[in-house]
């Protein structure tokens, strides 16, 4: 039975593998300055055990707090990757779109960085809930932020915030620099294209320099049928 | 002599902690938070083995790689990664790096492989002296040069 999560195709599943390769990576970091830090607790020990250097609890304390500031970040980490595995379980279903939009740039928050870009958000203050694919949403909003990033030229710095409009939301991409957007989405990649109407979603360019914003229609309860 | 290391790591308490481990193993310790501060720093002073994170936000790890090894070409890299595929580390090799460790590692083993490398360093330069003495030897002018 196919659904519109058959629509990501290939692109859905590279998509999946860079989040998983990033977050992993970053987990795997975690992993190792615990074991440095634990590896340190040991050699203390071992210096004050062969009355080299007395123990400080001080030190002693400190290592600990930044090994349990290790796991928490891990813990986060692994969240974001079980959330981010969980986006299949439904192919429609409701988003709150603050919560979405945060949580996508925060898994993809270093992966923006090793660009170097800095992107910030601006939340809508209002909850605001829309019935979409939730994986296909999150393919969307990293694809278009790679793409702003790839647009802003050498100040990447990007301000992504959303807000509610009559049929359904807008996502805006604001860069200081945003000067190669295209006039049209005719002349955005086949793949961005896909995505757009996948989604039942449209790309607004703001002009020269001025950024892009991409409009989201609620999906249908029929678009949650079987494709075929 | 102990090998005078520099850690190249963006993540503060992983650098901070193996120098201070490091330190411990009588190494003589200086971290970089970024591949530019590493720059800066093989610039000015002398390490005999740099280890290296590959994947750091404001530099390309193997471009770090390819200006010490422009610079300082006897220095010695060993280069560390998080991925667990090893494409980069191999890249890195071909361009000098001495080897790689996949993060996180053993302390052990990271200890031998910069044992290794600081071997290698002193025996290369070692060759050299003897070199830049058999060419006085053979023409003692050559010291005017």
């Amino acid at each position: 039975m196919e659904t519109i999560l058959s629509t990501s195709g290939e692109a859905g599943l590279v998509f999946m593998g860079q989040m998983n390769a990033s977050i992993s990576h970053e987990i795997k970091n975690t992993l190792a300055i615990i074991k440095e830090n634990a590896g340190l607790l040991e050699d203390l020990t071992t210096m004050a055990q062969q009355g080299r250097a007395p123990l400080d609890p001080e030190k002693i304390k400190g290592l600990a707090q930044r090994i349990a500031k290790q796991i928490k970040r891990a813990d986060v980490l692994a969240n974001n990757m079980n959330r981010l595995a969980h986006s299949v379980d439904a192919p429609v279903a409701q988003v709150e779109v603050n919560e979405a939009l945060d949580f996508m740039l925060q898994i993809t928050d270093r992966l923006s960085a090793y660009r170097g870009a800095v992107v910030t958000c601006k939340s809508c203050r209002e909850k605001i809930q829309l019935t979409t694919c939730p994986f296909l949403f999150n393919h969307l909003i990293w694809m278009f932020l790679s793409q702003a990033i790839e647009w802003s030229g050498d100040d990447k710095k990007i301000e992504v915030s959303v807000c509610r409009t009559p049929h359904g939301v807008r996502i805006d991409f604001a860069g200081s620099r945003q000067n190669r957007i295209p006039e049209s989405c005719k002349d955005l990649s086949f793949q961005h294209q896909q995505l757009l109407e996948s989604l039942g979603a449209e790309f607004q360019p703001h002009g020269p320099g001025g950024g892009f914003s991409i409009v989201i229609k609620p999906l249908t309860e029929g678009r949650n049928r079987p494709v075929k | 002599m102990q090998a005078r290391i520099l850690i190249v790591d963006d993540e503060k308490d992983f650098a901070q902690s193996l120098a201070e481990r490091l330190a411990i193993r009588q190494y003589d310790v200086t971290t970089a938070l970024s591949g530019q501060e590493a720059i800066d720093l093989v610039a000015k002073q002398n390490f005999d083995v740099v280890i290296l994170d590959v994947l750091m936000p404001d530099t390309d790890g193997t471009e770090v790689l390819r200006t010490i090894k422009e610079h300082k070409p006897l220095t010695e890299v060993i280069m560390l990664t998080g991925n667990a595929t090893v494409e980069t580390a191999i890249k890195g090799m071909k361009l000098g790096a001495y080897d790689y460790l996949l993060k996180p590692c053993e302390n052990q083993e990271l200890v031998e492989k910069i044992e290794k490398a600081h071997s290698r360093k002193l025996e290369h330069e070692e060759r050299i002296r003897e070199a830049k003495v058999k060419e006085i030897v053979s023409s003692p002018r050559s010291v005017l040069r």
